[in-house]
């Protein structure tokens, strides 16, 4: 058999082998020897600081709880916002991502201004003519 | 609004999230039981994906909302609602990490004391420092990587729940679980290496 066929099927007990430990510790329920009984192929030094490696993670990785006024006033937050078509602008604006808020600002402002401008153009057209006038007649 | 006639018949706390998905489109209260169920789980997620309970906290709500928002839209394409969730929360901590241009480290004190597990033997011989730094490493893997390791070690979900979050296949997660883990053991090496002069030159008075 070929030299690839073997490589391939140690990786593949490797992975399986590491996965299966995987659930094991994230069941709290990890028996080494007989995980280790079940791929005999593999040899202790192939897998061993990979395994150790995973229950460093595991312990460091633990849950951790959101505080219980967040969650209650969260939840009653969202039980008076609401369906989804009853989520009202302001709602829906303060929950866009600030890059989003900004951008929208940016343009209502731009448009704003240029609303204004547009505006104020016939005030400024009278207010040269008036200018003009003035210095025609004087 | 909800319905009051409608929730009087329905057992909110027994149905499956199938169900409340389909009463959550119009009545509030089934979103609420959904989001009773998935709250805890939501934030674990996004506080170890942003390193400190305040964003946490403030992505949190932003994916309770969104997702009260599209529920309408939702439609049951055999993948569990919790993988639409936690859909929503991947996006939302990516754009969170765009907008910020940074990766925030775990704050390590905060970690500690609510999340070590005393019945734990590693936990114990495991130094802060050393704590620190696994934190720190694993916060340098790319975002699938570390998305991985939080549904696994942190949401203790099945490998096909993972798949179906992360749109892989139950053998592309072994896989990607292998990788991780050697990634994860070179950047501590690394570090261990770059770290071995600094230790030296302290240790020397240098």
């Amino acid at each position: 058999m070929p030299f690839s066929f073997f490589r391939n099927h140690s990786q593949q007990q490797i992975e399986d082998l590491l996965l299966a430990h995987a659930d094991a510790l994230a069941d709290g329920s990890v028996d080494l020897d007989t995980l280790l009984e079940q791929y005999t192929t593999l040899t202790a030094s192939q897998v061993e600081g990979l395994l150790l490696l995973a229950e460093r993670i595991s312990s460091v990785l633990t849950e951790v709880k959101p505080s219980d006024t967040f969650v209650s006033q969260l939840r009653y937050e969202l039980s008076h916002a609401g369906l989804p078509e009853d989520l009202g602008f302001w709602m829906r604006l303060r929950h866009l991502s600030p890059r989003t808020q900004l951008a929208a600002a940016s343009i209502g402002g731009a448009t704003l201004a240029g609303v204004v401008l547009i505006a104020s153009r016939p005030l400024w057209e009278m207010v040269g003519i008036r200018r003009n006038r003035r210095t025609a007649i004087a | 609004m909800s319905e009051p006639a409608n929730q009087a018949q329905h057992d909110y706390m027994e149905a499956e999230d199938a169900q409340l998905v389909e009463w959550a489109k119009n009545d509030t209260e089934a979103f609420g039981e959904l989001y009773t169920r998935y709250v805890q789980k939501i934030y674990n997620y996004v506080y170890y994906r942003t390193g400190n309970h305040h964003d946490a906290e403030d992505l949190t709500s932003r994916v309770f909302y969104r997702a009260l928002g599209h529920i309408g839209n939702y439609t049951d394409r055999g993948v569990p609602f919790s993988a639409w969730l936690y859909r929503i929360a991947h996006n939302l901590v990516a754009n969170w990490h765009r907008d910020r241009g940074r990766k925030k480290v775990v704050p390590l004190e905060d970690h500690i004391i609510s999340g070590l597990p005393f019945d734990a033997p590693e936990a114990i011989t495991e130094t802060q420092e050393e704590r620190e730094r696994l934190l720190a490493s694993i916060r340098e893997l790319p975002e699938d990587r570390q998305q991985l390791l939080l549904l696994k070690f942190v949401e203790r979900l099945s490998n096909a729940e993972i798949g179906a979050i992360m749109d892989r296949t139950e053998g592309a997660i072994k896989s990607l679980y292998h990788r991780t883990l050697l990634s994860l053991r070179t950047i501590l090496q690394q570090q261990e290496d770059e770290s071995q002069p600094e230790k030296r030159r302290k240790r020397f008075g240098l």
